[in-house]
């Protein structure tokens, strides 16, 4: 499982590693960031496990679904790097990325 | 909408009542967030959190606001417990593993149109020929009770059967302990409900199948290990109550705003296919089904600068948080062209209704095959539609006239 760095919303930093196998967002939750809140609990229906990737191979993370997209549509922090992180998994093609907190709206 | 500017935190506390929030809580919301945001309502004894900002903080907070599970409470004498709404933790999130193979959104996206589509063309046929008719009872109470009954295991169960055991397992969870009337139809409508469920339980636990029931005995467990009837009946009670109800007032909240907002009424009869989802959608913002979901304080706890005590009973206002003028702009007004954003009507994880993809996908194609066959659909101005509820809400009369 790849180590990456997360920004949280105070601008602090923290090394984040992955306990199981799920997505970049149950990481997120185990890892106690509660910045993050996922009022959805990951089933794609709401946005607020909105994050920013800083740095990572844009082209290996799974493309966007249209629900997705319009989720993100909806948040006013919404820049050309963000996704819901209940969609991206966490596995390999994270490694090293830099992965901000997107504000909560 | 009354101007609450001006009133005070006097006036806006005397305001509150059950009985004005059971005939419109609204203007009381909005006086509340304003100046009461967190209140204790002498009443029920309840904390009263009525900010968006608010309703999230505790709702998706569990370390610190836990599941309601008071076992005095009516939430524990209707559905018994350990439930899924009263569990936490672990055995939640395992047993919740189990609800969601069924109903998460690519689950129910695989089945939905051939289950749904045709039990609402044929409900929307019957009424095709009479011109007029109450939408909420004609239209969207039995769709969503057929739909939700089915993936329950219970399509041999008559609507009326099932509604009348959801009314008596609503009445025991409004009416107080010692109504002894109310209590035994609730006992009677819990025995009649396990004759039915029992010897489904016993098939799907002796060959397991893909069926939701199947799905809470087996689901997220051990291998080898399964649920028993008597550890799935409280979570199956609160679908009873809930999983049929709640799809159906969804969809006539959202068809009053829609019939109201000559605009709105115009877009859906032209696009009834791609405005649906969004007229459903905003209907759910609109006037939430489900008003308010209790959680309770594991420790003190400051919001606003009120000190909330520890085990105390806190609702989370969803229907105010909708209306949150710091949230939303025009928050009284049913818009389809709001910018999409979130509302609160599905609670908060771990909690988040399981529900949500189904009960969104039973609204749009109800929304959406009423305005392609009942032409010229409108409000039928001679008989009021009536609103009712706080703890629950809904379109309870709906009644609409067609060209028929
Ligand atoms: C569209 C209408 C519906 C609305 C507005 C609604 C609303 C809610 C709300 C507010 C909660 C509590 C969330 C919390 O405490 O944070 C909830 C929980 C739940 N709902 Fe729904 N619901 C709807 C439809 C359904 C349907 C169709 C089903 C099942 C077929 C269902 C099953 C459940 C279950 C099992 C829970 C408990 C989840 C848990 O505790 O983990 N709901 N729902």
């Amino acid at each position: 499982m790849p180590n990456i760095t997360v920004v949280m919303t105070n601008g602090q930093r923290r090394q984040v590693q992955a306990a199981a196998r799920g997505s970049l967002m149950q990481a997120l939750r185990d890892a106690a960031i509660d910045d993050l809140l996922a009022v959805c609990g990951g089933q794609r229906s709401c946005a607020t496990c909105h994050v920013h990737f800083d740095s990572v191979e844009w082209e290996l993370l799974p493309e966007m679904s249209d629900e997705e997209n319009d989720l993100l549509d909806g948040s006013s922090h919404r820049t050309s790097t963000s996704r819901l992180s209940c969609q991206i998994p966490f596995d390999d093609r994270l490694a090293g990325a830099v992965v901000a907190i997107a504000p909560l709206d | 909408m009354s101007d609450t500017a001006t009133t005070g935190r006097e006036e806006a506390l005397a305001g509150l009542t059950g009985e004005n929030l059971f005939k419109d809580p609204y203007p009381i919301y909005a006086a509340l967030r304003r100046q009461a945001p967190v209140h204790q309502f002498p009443e029920t004894g309840e904390w009263l959190v009525t900010r968006w900002a608010d309703c999230r903080t505790v709702g998706a907070n569990p370390a610190v606001f836990g599941p309601s599970d008071h076992p005095a409470s009516p939430e524990a004498r209707v559905f018994g417990t350990p439930n899924i709404l009263s569990m936490d933790g672990a055995d939640h999130a395992c047993l919740r593993q189990g609800l969601d193979m069924s109903l998460q959104p690519n689950v129910v996206s695989t089945y939905i149109e051939d289950l749904a589509r045709p039990i609402v063309r044929d409900y929307v046929g019957q009424l095709l020929a009479k011109g007029a008719a109450d939408l909420t009872a004609a239209l969207f109470e039995p769709i969503s009770v057929r739909v939700v009954a089915s993936i329950l295991g219970m399509r041999e169960v008559s609507n009326a059967t099932l509604t009348r055991w959801f009314h008596a397992l609503n009445a025991g969870m409004q009416r107080p302990e010692d109504d002894g009337m109310t209590l035994a139809q609730l006992n009677a409508a819990r025995s009649e409900i396990d004759a039915v469920l029992r010897p489904a339980v016993e098939r799907v636990t002796a060959a397991p199948d893909r069926s939701l029931l199947s799905h809470m005995v087996h689901g997220g467990m051990p291998d080898g290990a399964v649920r028993s009837y008597e550890q799935i009946i409280p979570t199956i009670r609160v679908f009873l109550l809930g999983g049929l109800q709640e799809p159906g007032h969804g969809a006539a909240n959202a068809m009053l705003g829609v019939l109201q907002n000559p605009d709105a009424r115009a877009a859906l009869i032209r696009e009834p296919e791609s405005l649906a989802l969004r007229a459903y959608d905003e209907g759910l913002r609109w006037i939430a089904p489900i008003g308010l979901t209790p959680r309770l304080s594991r420790k003190e706890f400051e919001l606003d600068g009120v000190t909330i005590p520890a085990r105390a009973p806190v609702a989370v206002v969803l229907a105010s948080a909708n209306r949150d003028e710091a949230f939303y702009e025009e928050p009284d007004a049913f818009r389809l062209d709001r910018k999409r954003r979130q509302h609160a009507s599905f609670g908060y994880a771990p909690h988040f209704c399981s529900g949500h993809a189904l009960g969104r996908a039973i609204g749009r194609i109800s929304i959406e095959e009423a305005f392609k066959s009942l032409p010229n659909l409108r409000l039928d101005e001679a008989s009021a539609p009536e609103t009712r509820g706080w703890r629950f809400r809904g379109v309870t009369r709906l009644p609409a006239v067609w060209d028929a």
